[in-house]
């Protein structure tokens, strides 16, 4: 009888505890996330997509998997997909705080950094190199200009 | 008791029908408060069941033979382990482990999901609870676990001999969790289609819980080939056996899932392709239990028939119906982002994998469904068996090992071909070189030849990829070679994890094509006589005879000498079970790396016993290579450590 009575309680409990959502008046929208939210979301995941690409095509040029120009293709048609996600990041972030539009120049250098860093862990500090053929500033530990593509 | 058990599950019913309805509902009025609501309804349904099974699992442990579940399975003297797994040895219990498994596994992505995906994850709630609800509906309407005699029985009947196994204690738990695990992406598949949120986020939830359900699944298969093997004593591990064919069909689908999903990730294309996998691999899990419950087909592992098949037939009917629909309707937003750009890529190559892998699902599903069609067209019920499935599969085997080999050589996108060719020489060669020795050893089976050659291929291109990619990181980032290794896995857990899980799948190969080479002998042995079966002798010593608690056994003592120096006492045994009445065999296995001796206790007399010798080359590479690649799972799926650095590091850069 004991046990009848234990699980009529747990079942009251359970309904009480499913309804008790839906009873709340004030609380609206607080299970659904906004769609900004989300979109964002995607969109980090798809910068993310993006460096590791990068990053992989380097790797497999320096394992020699891959020639000379079909790197230098790859990776600017990776680093415009790149630049495109973090412009729209830019964009959907604008509406939340008023950020100052990078140019393109920079938003690359940028996605240079921070390849760069995440190659090392995030722990190196060394200091930028510059191409010695058109003089760009390039992160330390590249092998290519990312402007020219001549060898550092 | 018994009732706490049947109405937890009937609260069970209710809730998940309720948390299904009104998460749909409440997502589609973008009402927070229902989907809430929903979300607790799944963690209550997941209280229930467990509760339900506790229920059973005392009643077996107590042995309450008044229920006929615990009645039918279990014995006085049934040891306990046995007794516990005895939960899930008949239908009823097994039904009642579904459900409860995929009550955790949708409170688990309740719980994961409750600060993302919060659009997507009402619709997966609704599948996932939908699912429930069909399998607590057949334990409250179809077949009930609780269900009890009106009397009560002094002794049960007892756990059939053969699932007296250690395989018993993981082999089908094993196996219920990957199938339960791939409703999970099914249900991550539908949210997709019906939001049109096609992309990253559910193609990164989805491979996260296909990749969990595969490890399992391979687990599984893996477990139920080892039982196999030292129980059902006929020297093999696989037969083709419907069922067995139900739980390798969801397997190698998710494997090419698996794969193309990547080519999803880096290029954009294949999406349809994706979702049609995740569907159909899904829908093999209930066409697997379709095929144990209908009595269909027959099989080791069938229930006997019963009604519970076709309901299974219709449920699996109107899901492919569901699915199909929507994906129907979401097809023009499924379009390609790319084109493949070259034959000779990554992706091309991904492409093949996938042809290949699909191509033996459609010809293992086509096997074994033969005897219904062919009793359909032409009133004869014609069965294939292991030829049939050898002769097909075993070329598409061969060409998916090959790919396994091409693979790491390529880039994506597009390869150049000279690196191609320089990159593939050495291995090549080297794979023509093993195969001219093995040729003049005396190798001169095709198939086999053409196995061992490309298992040479791959594990030397395996090695290279890890050994210049070693090298690379050790120039380029000046780590020291260990670091550099370490660090190479470390941070491509999922590629060089999957390097590690073909290394595996090579072993296998290594020993499935060694099966050809399997020698079996019958020979009757008076006491003291001595048997010579290549380079080992075997000696019959003596024969016991005695009773147990449940069974009768008896045992011949065996000397093993390899090259007169003495390795192995073996005792095979026929056992009798006081309830049985087919008498079952224990083999006895002198196991080495290089073959294993299998040893069956054929028959036996006043001084004489029957043996039935088997020696079965590289066997226990087979296991090796499950765990390896058990091993290479389990790196693809290790937390990653650089994306929480990554996120702290976000908070100090700002794009």
């Amino acid at each position: 009888m004991l046990e009848y009575f234990i699980l009529i309680g747990l079942v009251l409990f359970a309904g009480c505890w499913i309804l008790s959502p839906i009873l709340k008046s004030n609380s609206t929208d607080s299970a659904i996330i906004l769609k900004t939210d989300e979109a964002l979301g995607q969109l980090e995941y798809e910068k993310k997509e993006a460096y590791a690409a990068i990053r992989e095509l380097e790797f497999d040029e320096n394992m020699g998997k891959i020639s000379k120009e079909d790197f230098g293709a790859l990776k600017k048609q990776y680093m415009l997909d790149a630049v495109h996600y973090l412009k729209k990041i830019d964009e959907l972030q604008e509406n939340k705080s008023k950020a100052k539009a990078l140019g393109e120049e920079e938003i690359i250098d940028q996605i240079e950094k921070e390849i760069s860093s995440l190659r090392h862990g995030g722990s190196s500090k060394q200091k930028d190199v510059f191409c010695v053929q058109c003089g760009t500033k390039s992160p330390p530990n590249r092998r290519f200009c990312s402007s020219c593509g001549a060898k550092i | 008791m018994t009732e706490i058990g049947y109405y937890s599950v009937l609260t069970a019913f209710f809730l998940s029908g309720y948390s299904a309805l009104i998460a749909f509902f409440g997502i589609r009025g973008r009402k927070g408060n229902l989907v809430a609501s929903a979300e607790n309804a799944a963690y209550a349904v997941f209280g229930f069941l467990t509760i339900a099974s506790f229920v059973l699992i005392y009643a077996l442990v107590t042995r309450d033979f008044q229920i006929e579940y615990v009645a039918r399975y279990t014995s006085n003297g049934l040891p306990m382990t046995y007794t516990i797994a005895a939960f899930y040895a008949g239908q009823k219990g097994s039904l009642l482990l579904w459900g409860w498994l995929l009550s955790i596994f949708a409170a688990i992505v309740t719980f994961q999901n409750r600060k993302k995906n919060r659009e997507l994850l009402p619709y997966v709630l609704t599948v996932l609870m939908t699912v429930t609800m069909f399998f607590t509906f057949l334990m409250v309407f179809v077949t009930n676990p609780f269900e009890t005699f009106n009397y009560r029985p002094p002794d049960g009947q007892g756990l059939n001999p053969l699932l007296q196994n250690p395989g018993m204690l993981f082999h089908p738990p094993t196996l219920f969790i990957g199938y339960v695990g791939l409703t999970v992406p099914f249900g991550f598949a539908i949210a997709a289609l019906i939001t049109g949120r096609l992309d990253a986020v559910w193609i990164k939830t989805t491979r996260k819980w296909t990749i969990v359900a595969w490890f399992f699944l391979t687990a599984g298969n893996m477990l139920g080939m080892e039982w196999a093997y030292v129980e059902l004593g006929w020297g093999g591990y696989w037969a083709w056996d419907p069922v067995e064919n139900a739980s390798f069909m969801p397997w190698i689908i998710a494997t090419a899932y698996l794969h193309s999903v990547m080519i999803q990730e880096k290029r954009g294309m294949l999406k349809v392709w994706n979702i049609v996998l995740i569907i159909f691999s899904f829908l093999m899990t209930l066409f697997g239990t379709f095929i144990t419950r209908s009595g269909l087909i027959a099989s080791v592992h069938s229930f006997g028939e019963s009604s519970l098949g076709w309901i299974f037939l219709i449920f699996l009917i109107a899901s492919l119906l569901i699915s199909l629909t929507l994906l129907i309707r979401r097809l023009p937003q499924l379009k390609s982002k790319n084109q493949l750009d070259s034959f000779l890529s990554k992706e091309s190559s991904f492409l093949y994998n996938n042809l290949l892998l699909v191509g033996i699902a459609f010809t293992v599903l086509w096997g074994t469904l033969f005897p219904i069609i062919s009793e359909a067209i032409r009133g004869v019920k014609i069965t294939v068996g292991p030829p049939f499935f050898n002769a097909v599969i075993t070329p598409i085997g061969l060409g998916l090992l090959f790919l396994m080999g091409i693979c790491p050589l390529i880039a994506w996108r597009r390869s150049s071909v000279s690196n191609f060719l320089k990159k593939f020489f050495i291995p090549s060669t080297a794979a023509v070189a093993g195969a001219f020795v093995l040729f003049i050893v005396g190798i001169r089976l095709f198939y086999t030849l053409i196995s061992y050659a490309l298992c040479i291929f791959v594990l030397i291109t395996l090695f290279f990829e890890f050994f210049y990619g070693t090298r690379t990181r050790h120039s380029v980032f000046k780590e020291g070679y260990h670091k550099a290794l370490w660090n190479l896995v470390v941070r491509n857990k999922r590629r060089y994890g999957g390097y590690v899980v073909h290394f595996g799948v090579v072993l296998v190969f290594i020993s499935l094509s060694a099966n050809t080479f399997n020698l079996e002998k019958q020979i009757t042995l008076k006491k003291g006589e001595l048997f010579s079966f290549k380079e080992y002798k075997i000696r019959y010593d003596s024969l016991v005879n005695y009773p147990t608690a449940i069974k009768h056994v008896v045992a011949a003592t065996l000397s093993i000498f390899n090259n007169e120096h003495k390795v192995a006492v073996l005792v095979p045994e026929k056992t009798l079970f006081k309830s049985q009445e087919q008498p079952t065999t224990e083999v006895a296995i002198h196991t080495t790396l290089k073959e294993d001796l299998y040893v069956i206790l054929a028959g036996y007399g006043e001084d004489w016993i029957t043996l039935k010798v088997l020696i079965n080359p590289l066997v226990v590479w087979l296991w090796i290579g499950g765990v390896v690649m058990g091993l290479g799972t389990l790196i693809v799926m290790l937390p990653d450590r650089r994306g929480q650095s990554e996120s702290k590091r976000k908070s100090v850069v700002r794009f």
